[in-house]
């Protein structure tokens, strides 16, 4: 501190002013600072669950990177959540089959009630640059989601694993979280110091518009492929001839994949696209809010 | 007594048996019986000064009762009815002593007119004690002054006045010399002012004006010797020794201060009618804010006084006084040339050129050159402004022609994110390492022209008009926000940088006039005056509002405003002041103003890129008018010679922001209601108090939006406080002053809630945000001759020192701002035509903020953007510290 002129007696002179003042509430705010915890929770999957077209999947790792997270004002977020009442702007990758809640940091904003959010999942995209950023996390996991399960049908069973960036790729959109709540997802809550804030999600909502026969469909060089499938036979299409391979000593075949023992499911694909748009716009992950002990 | 020119209050008996008390500037009597009681006070006086100070006695006018005073008694005392109109002022000159001589800045004569005006006897008054050719000087000015005579009824009638001749002094001769027999208790209170005094203090200056006739415990008049008695940067600080105001550059030196007064945040002046040397300074519907006001071209040496009405209780206030008005009077005390250089801390460098005239004190030529690099970086700058004033004409016409001329470009730093610099990635003086904030710099130019005439005619009829012209071109690149807009004119552009500019050309006309009737007694002790008036001015205003890349040679990536703006205002206001028994004045009136807007706003109803199919052209031509009023009254009683209580209650507007108005729109007005009750004690003008408790109302605020670089609205406010005054002349060589104002201002009605706004920064109830609940000033000044002389030369030391506090300041979102203190000090010594002098500012190096702000911002393209309100600065200066050498020729 510098030097002042008595800084003593000005000093407590003036603060005692304002005390009478603050005290006295001739010195009002409506709004104050707020800081509160934030913790993500996964959701317990023990055994199988039935996803579209009646395949069972169970879930060996759900990772997902989580945030950075805005809390909003209004009903609506995104273009209306120019400014937002709290924030977490870290991102953190959360095991969303673990139910142990997991500590991610502080939320730190300004009071008032919340009606919305918007959230990234590692990937942000920047008004000033056309590549979106890759938080620590995302960097770490190398995706903003990695699934690894085996899924089964009538008899069929073969594992699957998705390692899948998702990030904004609309220019109209460009700056803006890619998850946005919709009406009524999140409950109008006065947040303040003691709240702590839980994300609670659930992978199984992550796989529901999924279709995993598309992974063991057949396909044929003419569709465009560079590997094609027929039962456990893989057509290799950039050779001349077409090299038949027999995927049957490794596993099976993937269209475009070749001979695998572990379906992989790629952001193109129909399935990939299906995981995205679950995340972006599928069942939202439960925001439960209780008051810290 | 203890200084002359201040008799000590004596009670007199007048011929009716009404007592008297006489003090310096005025003689008070219970019944008005006026000139003989007045007559008689300045014969007793007259006659003791005649004891004391023979040799100074000139033709004595009380020894021989004057014999045309007599049947003014007889007339008094036969038509009691009638109480007199006093005399006034139709011409008057400064005295100019001979080379050499030093004097003080005015003599105090008590004077002897005819009933023809005629100035028949003068002498000098009580206590004065002044070197013989200073009384000279003064009495061969004092014989060229035209007076109009007192009157009773329509009849002319002889009177006795007291006169205070202003001495014209030069550098060198202002010193008082060790060896001249004067009484040192002779320095005068308020140098150049020349005061009448006749009955209950009738006060003209020397240009026939009435100087501040305070018509509410709120009015202030700081004179040049608290407005010199602190160090100062520039001549807009001047304004921080008024009560309740503070200045700050928050943009650089190209950018208007942030003005702050009584409790309102007038940004660059939107709440704050300004006018200098009767030039209005405020520009309606600036781009950059409502009512902007730059001072940057006031040169602090011409600035002579300032008035500053707080509220609004005068019909003469118009657009924009709604905290209040400042009048800034311009004029000399000093003759001659002056050049003046100075050069300090951060390579600032200035250099002052003056001249003015020995016969008239308001006669005056500057020329000022600044240039700085700065504190800090990106602040460099360099201004120049001229300042010119011109009074002539002879009789009773008196003519009056303005000029200013200035010209500025300043780079700026902008503001910096609070949480940035307590990281170090931005030092607290510094700027953002990125174009976009390294291009922030702003560039003004302005010329005003005014003329006007005053005719004071025999029977105290004053009429005067005023006729103006200004044209002002203003370009400003700011980013307050880093990284957050997006273009709505290109597809698929953002993150450019969001370096605003603003472009505001302004071509102004106007004129005012004014016609006051000569005072008539309605009934028996009961004096009324009428004055009606009227204001008249044309803005023509293009602006525009763009971003820019400053990384791609300012390409312009956005286009938000582009707009021609056509305006008149007409105003129309009088008053009726009355006085009963001399005691009680009422004055009561009103204004009507009546606004005309033709808008041609070219970025109207723009076609978003998500509407390619709209079937219109952009544009939006419009018009829109208002017609708002008010009444204007004041009231004070005086209690007794020291004390008097004040009140005051009137409407002021402010005109509104062009663009935001509607087709056909009855043009919304900001009002105020603003009520004012004080009183103010005056002890031998050695000793002066005001306490004042003040409501202002508002029906409409605006405040300081970030992301759009200019004033938003934020509804209805109140402001609720007190303004404590102290000015002191203990001694002759010792002048302070201090004020302390303490307000509490409150949002009443902020804009609800919206879809793009759902959580307004502004809420009900809360603390108005900027502006400070507490604010203190004080300032003090030691001028002292030294003894002996040196070289013939007198010498004297000089000594001044201001501070300032205001206390934390609300901001939106809940946040308060850091409390600012800052300590000025100057220390000079004069020797004849030399005079050399250092000045410190900020003295104790103290780190603030000129201004401070809570907004979304993102200054780090390269990182998640944050999304809620930060704490935003501008840095104040910091110690700075500046050597000045005067020469006098």
């Amino acid at each position: 501190m510098k030097p002042g002129l008595c800084p003593s007696a000005l000093n407590a002179g003036l603060a005692c002013c304002l005390s009478i003042l603050l005290v006295s509430g001739c010195i009002e705010s409506s709004q104050t600072q707020v800081e509160f915890e934030l913790e993500l929770v996964g959701t317990e999957r023990t055994g199988t669950f039935e996803v579209r077209d009646g395949w069972r999947v169970e879930l060996q790792q759900a990772d997902v990177v989580f945030g950075p997270l805005y809390l909003c004002a209004g009903t609506q977020a995104g273009d209306f959540c120019d400014s937002a009442l709290v924030e977490f702007l870290q991102s953190t990758t959360v095991n969303a089959l673990t139910p142990t809640p997991l500590p991610a940091g502080r939320m730190r904003g300004i009071s008032g009630v919340t009606r919305s959010y918007m959230y990234d999942l590692g990937y942000v995209s920047l008004l000033t640059r056309s590549e979106p950023l890759v938080t620590p996390a995302a960097e770490e996991l190398e995706g903003s989601v990695v699934l690894l399960g085996e899924a089964s049908r009538d008899g069929i069973r073969f594992p699957f694993q998705a390692e899948l960036e998702i990030y904004v790729e609309d220019e109209t959109e460009r700056g803006i979280p890619i998850v946005r709540s919709s009406l009524g997802d999140l409950a109008p809550h006065l947040i303040s110091n003691d709240d702590i804030l839980s994300v609670r999600f659930d992978p199984s909502s992550w796989l529901s518009t999924s279709n995993f026969g598309t992974l063991l469909e057949e396909s044929t060089c003419e569709g465009g492929h560079t590997i094609g499938c027929s039962g456990n036979l893989a057509s290799v299409c950039e050779t001349s001839p077409i090299e038949i391979v027999d995927c049957s000593p490794v596993g099976f075949c993937q269209t475009d994949l070749g001979c695998t023992d572990i379906a992989t499911i790629r952001a193109d694909s129909q399935m990939g696209r299906a995981i995205r748009n679950d995340l972006v716009a599928g069942v939202r992950p439960r925001f439960e809010w209780r008051i810290r002990d | 007594m203890t200084r002359s020119g201040r008799r000590e209050p004596s009670e007199l008996k007048s011929e009716r048996g009404t007592a008297c008390s006489c003090v310096r500037s005025m003689c008070l009597c219970v019944r008005s019986i006026c000139i003989v009681a007045a007559a008689s006070c300045l014969t007793q006086n007259s006659l003791a000064q005649s004891r004391e100070e023979p040799d100074q006695t000139e033709t004595a006018p009380a020894e021989t009762a004057p014999a045309e005073t007599a049947p003014a008694n007889q007339d008094s005392a036969s038509t009691s009815q009638e109480s007199p109109v006093p005399p006034s002022v139709g011409h008057s000159q400064v005295a100019r002593p001979p080379e050499g001589t030093s004097c003080n800045a005015a003599i105090l004569f008590d004077v002897q007119l005819s009933a023809t005006g005629r100035l028949d006897s003068a002498a000098v008054a009580l206590g004065e004690a002044h070197s013989q050719p200073c009384v000279d000087a003064a009495r061969e000015a004092l014989e060229a002054w035209r007076f109009r005579p007192a009157r009773r009824g329509s009849a002319p009638i002889p009177s006795l006045i007291r006169v205070s001749v202003p001495i014209k002094r030069s550098l060198e001769t202002r010193q008082t010399p060790p060896n001249a027999s004067v009484d040192p208790s002779a320095y005068p209170s308020a140098e150049g002012e020349a005061a009448v005094e006749y009955e209950a203090s009738v006060q003209i200056d020397s240009a026939g004006q009435a100087p501040n006739e305070s018509s509410a415990s709120s009015d202030y008049r700081v004179d040049r010797e608290i407005l010199q008695a602190a160090p100062s940067r520039e001549g807009a600080e001047l304004l921080l020794r008024a009560p309740g105001v503070f200045v700050a550059r928050s943009m650089g030196d190209a950018v208007a201060h942030r003005i702050t007064l009584r409790g309102f945040d007038a940004d660059h002046g939107q709440d704050i009618e300004i006018r200098v040397a009767g030039l209005p300074i405020n520009l309606p519907s600036h781009i950059h804010g409502q009512g902007y006001a730059d001072l940057g071209f006031l040169i602090s040496e011409t600035v002579d006084a300032l008035r500053v009405t707080e509220g609004v209780f005068a019909p003469t206030q118009g657009d924009f006084a709604v905290a209040g008005t400042i009048d800034i009077d311009l004029g000399s005390p000093l003759e001659g040339l002056r050049l003046k250089s100075s050069y300090g801390s951060f390579r600032t460098f200035r250099q002052l050129a003056m001249w003015s005239p020995s016969s008239e004190e308001r006669t005056l030529a500057a020329v000022q050159i600044r240039t700085s690099d700065g504190f800090g970086e990106n602040r460099t700058s360099q201004s120049a402004s001229a300042v010119v004033q011109s009074e002539f004409g002879t009789g009773d016409v008196r003519y009056r022609f303005v000029g200013i001329a200035y010209g500025v470009r300043g780079s700026s730093a902008g503001v910096l994110r609070k949480d940035d610099v307590t990281d170090g990635a931005v030092g607290y003086y510094g700027v953002y390492p990125f174009a976009t904030a390294r291009a922030q710099s702003a560039n003004q130019t302005r010329l005003m022209l005014g003329f006007g005439a005053e005719d004071l005619d025999a029977g105290g009829e004053r009429s005067d008009f005023f006729v103006w012209g200004s044209f002002d071109i203003f370009r400003l690149q700011g980013n307050w926000t880093g990284f957050i807009e997006s273009s709505r004119t290109l597809e698929d552009t953002s993150g450019r940088g969001d370096l605003i500019e603003q472009q505001n050309r302004t071509a102004s006309m106007g004129l005012r006039a004014e016609h006051r009737t000569a005072t008539r007694e309605l009934l028996g002790g009961w004096n009324a005056h009428a004055a009606l008036g009227l204001t008249g001015r044309f803005d023509s205003i293009e602006q525009a509002q763009n971003l820019l890349d400053a990384s791609v040679r300012n390409q312009t990536w956005d286009e938000r405003v582009d707009a021609a703006i056509r305006m008149g205002d007409l105003g129309l206001h009088g008053e009726v002041d009355t006085t009963l028994f001399d005691r009680l004045r009422l004055r009561v009136g009103a204004r009507v103003n009546a606004l005309f807007y033709d808008i041609d706003d070219r970025q109207g109803n723009f076609t978003p890129l998500t509407r390619p199919d709209d079937s219109f052209i952009e544009g939006f031509r419009r018009s829109a008018y208002g017609i708002t009023w008010g009444p204007r009254s004041s009231l004070s009683w005086q209690l007794s010679p020291l004390v008097t209580v004040m009140a005051g209650y009137g409407h002021g507007y402010r005109s509104a922001q062009a663009r935001l108005l509607e087709d056909g729109e009855q043009a919304p007005f900001t009002t105020v209601r603003s009520a004012d009750l004080g009183i103010r004690l005056n002890y031998q003008d050695a000793f002066e108090a005001k306490v004042s408790a003040y409501h202002t109302r508002l029906s409409d605020d605006v405040a300081f939006e970030a992301a759009e670089g200019r004033l938003e609205r934020i509804g209805a406010t109140r402001r609720l406080g007190a303004v404590v005054y102290l000015k002191a002349t203990p001694a002759h060589w010792f002048t302070a002053a201090g004020s302390l104002t303490y307000v509490d201002a409150e949002l009443l009605e902020p804009p609800p809630a919206t879809a793009e706004e759902p959580q307004p920064s502004f809420q009900s109830g809360e603390n108005l945000p900027y502006v400070p609940p507490i604010m203190i000033r004080l300032d003090a000044q030691v001028r002292k001759p030294l003894n002996p002389s040196l070289g013939g030369y007198p010498l004297e030391f000089q000594l001044g020192t201001g501070f300032t506090y205001l206390s934390p300041r609300p901001l939106p979102y809940g946040e308060f701002a850091s409390p600012v203190r800052t300590l000025d000090a100057s220390v000079g010594l004069s020797w004849g035509p030399v005079r050399a002098r250092l000045e410190g500012l900020n003295l104790l190096d103290r780190r603030y903020a000129a201004g401070e702000f809570n907004y979304v911002s993102n200054w780090d393209p390269d990182a998640t953007a944050s999304r809620t309100p930060a704490r935003h600065f501008s840095a104040g200066p910091p110690r700075s510290l500046m050597g000045t050498v005067e020469l006098s020729l």
